[in-house]
């Protein structure tokens, strides 16, 4: 019980990170007009979840879950922060995804302190490393013992609820519209979470050029009401 | 060399030192069906201009090519390919990896002509490059979703395409690209959005912030035939990548931003390292000049994007 209420917690989109305040290039595809109802809106977050966020971040935070114990773990975890830090080649994605990672290890060691959590904060400050959200968050649902399965789902349907939120706000969709989606994608999350273990080594961080692209575009945008 | 199955396995290296002024090609070896020849004449500038040439229709199943190129110490080099790279049908697939050093103070710019899947193809790219932390590298790529004039539009197999770029011995860059037709919605939205050719311009420099400063001056409209975006992506990296129809003009883009980087790096690094006449390598010299070397040219002004302070919703 108190696994999964730590888990709602730290996953709520209402978790005060500033996570809302991040659009992942979705602004940028409202402006040029290519999600513009419920449909395109529905197009672009199936899209996103299948080949975006299945092969980065939720990968990512896979590998930090699968972290090996003992000596070997913090080599490996700043092993994956540079990594992470050269897939996400848009500056905008990169630097959202360290400063929720600040702010999410800001917090939750207010919440209860895990010694690894605080090591990655403190790199972060020092700029030994990057600091990266799906990292953060991996340590800190891995420490407090949620497993694997839930935190993936969790981190899926966050993403997904940001992308919905996101759409209902901009594009915009109506709110039940957006919870359609929403529900209507649970079986692809679901089924996400199952095969995620089988992703192919090879296939980590693989770009969706024309997402890239819109997130670079993001940068020049006239006018913005999200930062990324 | 030719493979009992008609396939060939083929190398080509090369290298280059600096004498002087000059840049000159050393050490080329290249395979079947390969060739490595001067652009034009060697005596018209005094950076190297070398062409990798291909006298086969192109990349059969089962061909693999490996390159290295080698750009020492001060070098300045340029390099070519000749004609498209094209990725015949195949059941097996065919690879071409490449290994790239570019050392201290040494300049490479590499764009070569895109690459086309043709009907079934397998293609595996891999690309390591190894940049010194004073080094420069202009490198680019671009990918056509097939024979589109002849109606082939993204009916290749797969093509898996993985650049990793390592500055100072540190990671700086990852690009992992992989285009399945068949499992993927590629011309739809996140990928290519209705465009047949995608290309990427990366440019990894101490100066890479600067002339991104520039850019910023000089591209501020989008094409009416290509969409395209910029980004810092790392202290000394900058990305250009871009969606459109044709692979001729997308290189042509493309190469008219390398060679204005190129004269950018060039127009720094000799008010800051003028490289003595005679010596062929003398790098204690100049880099503690280097240090001191206004990095903004003549215009510091710049103009931060609208809205950079993005309203809270």
């Amino acid at each position: 019980m108190q696994k999964l209420l730590t888990l709602l917690q730290v996953n709520d989109s209402m978790f005060p990170i500033g996570s809302f305040t991040h659009s992942y290039g979705l602004e940028s595809y409202v402006n040029a007009g290519i999600v513009h109802d419920n449909l395109s809106a529905a197009e672009y977050a199936r899209t996103m979840l299948e080949h975006n966020i299945y092969y980065n971040d939720a990968a990512f935070l896979y590998r930090t879950l699968s972290l090996p114990t003992g000596k070997k773990r913090w080599d490996k975890l700043a092993e994956l922060d540079v990594l992470v830090t050269a897939l996400k080649a848009s500056y905008e994605i990169r630097d959202a995804s360290k400063k929720l990672a600040i702010r999410f290890l800001k917090l939750v060691n207010e919440l209860k302190i895990y010694p690894v959590c605080r090591k990655y904060a403190e790199a972060i400050q020092q700029g030994e490393l990057h600091g990266h959200y799906a990292i953060a968050f991996g340590l800190y649902v891995k420490a407090a013992g949620i497993s694997t399965e839930e935190a993936l789902s969790a981190f899926y349907y966050n993403s997904l609820n940001g992308i919905i939120t996101n759409c209902a706000k901009t594009v915009p969709i109506s709110q039940t519209a957006g919870q359609k989606i929403l529900f209507g994608l649970q079986p692809v999350i679901a089924r996400l979470v199952n095969k995620q273990k089988d992703m192919d080594e090879q296939q980590l961080g693989l770009c969706c050029i024309g997402q890239e692209i819109k997130c670079m575009q993001h940068e020049k945008l006239h006018t913005r009401i999200y930062i990324s | 060399m030719i493979n009992r199955d008609n396939s060939l396995t083929s190398r080509v290296d090369i290298s280059c030192k600096r004498e002087g002024p000059k840049t000159l090609l050393v050490n080329s070896y290249f395979d079947i069906p390969y060739k490595v020849v001067h652009y034009g004449s060697k005596r018209l500038q005094d950076h190297l201009e070398v062409m990798m040439m291909c006298y086969s229709p192109g990349v059969m199943d089962g061909d693999t090519l490996q390159v290295s190129v080698h750009c020492p110490v001060n070098a300045e080099m340029k390099l070519f390919t000749q004609s498209f790279n094209k990725v015949h049908p195949m059941k097996k697939g065919a690879s071409q990896s490449m290994h790239v050093k570019v050392d201290e103070h040494a300049l490479l710019q590499y764009l070569p002509m895109p690459t086309i899947p043709f009907r079934n193809a397998i293609f595996d790219m891999d690309n390591l490059i190894e940049v010194a932390a004073n080094g420069h590298l202009i490198w680019g790529d671009i990918i056509s979703g097939g024979r589109i004039h002849s109606g082939e539009r993204f009916e290749f197999s797969k093509l898996h395409s993985r650049t990793k770029v390592y500055r100072g011995g540190k990671l700086i860059f990852f690009d992992n690209q992989l285009m399945e037709p068949r499992k993927q919605p590629l011309e739809r939205m996140l990928f290519f959005e209705g465009h047949t050719h995608q290309g990427t311009l990366l440019i990894v420099s101490e100066y890479a912030a600067a002339f991104k400063e520039e850019l910023d001056e000089v591209l501020t409209e989008q094409f009416v035939d290509m969409s395209y975006g910029f980004t810092l992506c790392g202290k000394n990296a900058l990305l250009v990548r871009a969606l459109g129809e044709s692979g001729e003009a997308m290189h042509e883009w493309l190469s008219n931003i390398g060679d204005m980087c190129w004269s950018f790096i060039q127009h720094h690094t000799e008010a800051v390292a003028p490289v003595a006449e005679e010596t062929i390598a003398a790098p204690l010299k100049p880099a503690p000049e280097k240090k001191a070397a206004p990095v903004v040219k003549k215009k510091p002004a710049k103009k931060k994007p609208a809205g950079k302070t993005a309203a809270r919703l």
